[in-house]
């Protein structure tokens, strides 16, 4: 079964101090100085492929990122946990953040490039974009079903998983034969391995292979033909409440303070 | 541009969530009746009790026992109006159905919409984004247009008009051999509707941190919500966690320990009447934006604060 995971690593913008929050001119918040992290539910995507792989040698792992250079880094370290091959698209200077279907077109031209996929697996939203779009896009542009919400995934033959995913009506589990778009959701299993030392200096060091959009018969200038929505502003989400410390010398003195201030008035309009 | 409302009917928050669709078309567009409601449910039971929750009268319900994306998009992806407005609900199940129904149809689509305008025949739609730090403003250069809203939006009240009979478009659920089990999706919805809520993260450093949470919750008679790293650990179950990608609860008040509050989990108890939040951390995003902040380890104050009450509560 030949798996393509598709993943992008974005800036850990949790750590963005709120006065950072404001759009330039071009509406782009700056990120470039944060740290980079695995988008989540992309890294619950990853992870469940090596726990299939462990399931069955029968299995080739890919991994496709539309990043720049930077996101290299990531793909070391899949090397290093056993992807048999990692793909990087350069995106040049397009703007990514609200071009879902851009980012699939890219998705299914590399997939038609490599012959095939039996399972595009891939997080269900990115932080940036919140699109939610691109694995829905994928499986109507490669005509195949989508399941989405995947919260685990087991091999059960060459060319059939089953596939427990969250629905309306609770969790599901049901087999499916590939080819299939799967889009991870909240999966129990979320964090990747650390690669060992050793596999990091040997596998970790395979060459990235590099796609520019003319590999896939694309310029970058079409990218804003595959776009629906403009972005017309960009207004930072205000939570500020009028906050009160609450201090004391013990945690006793502090904990009465909750109690009486906030606490039993609660519990008394509860009751 | 003609609006159409697609619904889904599964699942125990359906009604809610019709509520919350029918609210935001009366807000978006007072006065105008949407071209045709469509219903999507599991018998025609529940299609006749949510039709009744419905304040216009051209109501179509797709009945198919088990929810299954790909018989329903066949059917509306048929004839799609390509001036058309597509006003999905707020559940996962709908978001996703218009995001197939995008990519089949093409236009535009935007999922989680939270407010929309027209102005001068041009559609400009309203989300958050960037882990909800940031609110987007979009205009759908193309149509048709496939919005699907956010969560948490206000619902109509209790909008009753009684059962009523809509047309009804039934599906076979195909005899397949796939294995079909559903479970009990938890108490997510209980969460949503919880009073109080007591709130845990990552800062309990594993299941065993939580216990004093827990603690509290059980004896304040609240609800128990854990952040996202602490519902992915395992420490607790999925459905109880809260945020953007959990469940967006709206207690009247929150006590929220050991988490920093990130945008995405803080979008989850944002509609709390009062938040107290306790954190080692004074530069924690939720020490910004809760009401009372309490500086310090929550593991040491809260078995106070479950003394106090318990204290209170045996003097009644
Ligand atoms: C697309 C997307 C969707 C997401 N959806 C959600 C979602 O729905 N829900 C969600 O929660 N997250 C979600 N996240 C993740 C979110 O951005 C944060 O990473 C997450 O909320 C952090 O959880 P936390 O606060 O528990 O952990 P941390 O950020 O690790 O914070 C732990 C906090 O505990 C404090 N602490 C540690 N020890 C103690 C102690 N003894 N006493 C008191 N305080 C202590 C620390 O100071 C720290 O502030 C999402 C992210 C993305 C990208």
């Amino acid at each position: 079964m030949k798996i393509l995971c598709l993943f992008k690593t974005e800036p850990d913008l949790d750590i963005l101090p709120e006065k950072e929050w404001q759009p330039d001119e071009n509406l782009r918040i700056e990120t470039v100085f944060l740290p980079s992290i695995w988008n989540c539910f992309d890294e619950s995507a990853l992870a469940m492929a090596l726990q299939l792989r462990k399931e069955s040698k029968d299995i080739s792992l890919s991994a496709l990122t539309v990043a720049p250079p930077a996101g290299e880094t990531a793909m070391r370290t899949l090397y290093a946990l056993g992807f048999d091959n990692c793909v990087r698209l350069d995106p040049g200077g397009t703007d990514l953040r609200f071009s879902p279907e851009w980012v699939a077109e890219l998705i299914c031209r590399y997939c038609e490039k490599a012959e095939g996929f039996d399972v595009l697996l891939l997080g269900q939203q990115s932080a940036e974009g919140n699109n939610s779009l691109t694995p829905a896009l994928c499986a109507e542009k490669l005509h195949v079903p989508c399941i989405s919400r995947v919260t685990e995934l087991h091999c059960e033959d060459e060319q059939t998983l089953s596939v427990s995913y969250a629905c309306n009506q609770g969790l599901t589990r049901r087999r499916i034969s590939a080819p299939v778009v799967l889009s991870v959701g909240n999966a129990q299993i979320s964090c990747l391995p650390v690669p060992t030392l050793k596999a990091k200096m040997t596998l970790g060091k395979k060459p990235v292979e590099r796609l520019a959009y003319g590999d896939l018969g694309l310029t970058e200038d079409s990218a804003g033909e595959y776009t629906g929505l403009g972005l017309m502003d960009l207004e930072p989400v205000s939570l500020k409440r009028a906050t009160r410390r609450i201090t004391g010398a013990t945690p006793e003195e502090i904990a009465e303070k909750l109690y009486t201030e906030y606490i039993r008035k609660a519990l008394e309009e509860g009751q | 541009m003609r609006k159409f409302l697609i619904l889904n009917g599964y699942g125990a928050g359906a009604s809610a969530s019709v509520s919350r669709a029918t609210a935001f078309f009366k807000s978006s567009w007072p006065g105008e009746v949407p071209e045709r409601c469509l219903l999507l449910c599991p018998d025609e039971a529940t299609a006749s009790g949510l039709a009744g929750r419905i304040p216009w009268s051209r109501v179509t319900a797709i009945v198919k026992k088990i929810y299954d994306p790909e018989p329903i998009l066949g059917l509306l992806a048929r004839d799609t109006a390509s001036d058309g407005l597509y006003i999905f609900g707020d559940d996962p199940d709908s978001a996703g159905l218009a995001a197939r129904l995008y990519g089949r149809c093409g236009g535009s689509a935007c999922i989680g919409v939270c407010a929309a305008e027209e102005k001068n025949e041009k559609l400009f739609l309203r989300k958050r984004v960037y882990s909800h730090h940031m609110e987007a403003r979009f205009l759908a250069e193309k149509l048709p247009c496939f919005a699907a809203l956010a969560k948490g939006l206000p619902t109509d009240g209790e909008t009753e008009n009684g059962p009523s009979t809509p047309e009804m478009i039934v599906l076979e659920d195909e005899d397949t051999e796939k294995e079909i089990i559903f479970q009990e999706d938890g108490d997510g919805d209980s969460l949503e509707t919880a009073k109080l809520l007591v709130a845990g993260g990552n800062g309990a450093g594993g299941p065993e941190g939580l216990a004093c949470l827990q603690e509290l919750a059980a004896c304040m008679g609240a609800g128990f919500g854990v952040s996202k790293p602490a519902a992915m650990g395992g420490w607790a179950p999925l459905s109880s966690m809260i945020g953007i990608s959990g469940t967006l609860a709206a207690p009247e008040l929150c006590i929220a320990a050991g988490v920093s509050g990130a945008a995405a989990f803080f979008a989850g108890i944002e509609k709390s009447g009062a938040i107290i939040a306790i954190n080692t951390d004074p530069e924690a995003p939720i020490m910004g934006h809760a009401d009372a902040v309490v500086q310090g380890d929550y593991k040491e104050i809260l078995p106070e604060l479950i003394r106090l009450i318990r204290q209170d509560r045996s003097l009644l």
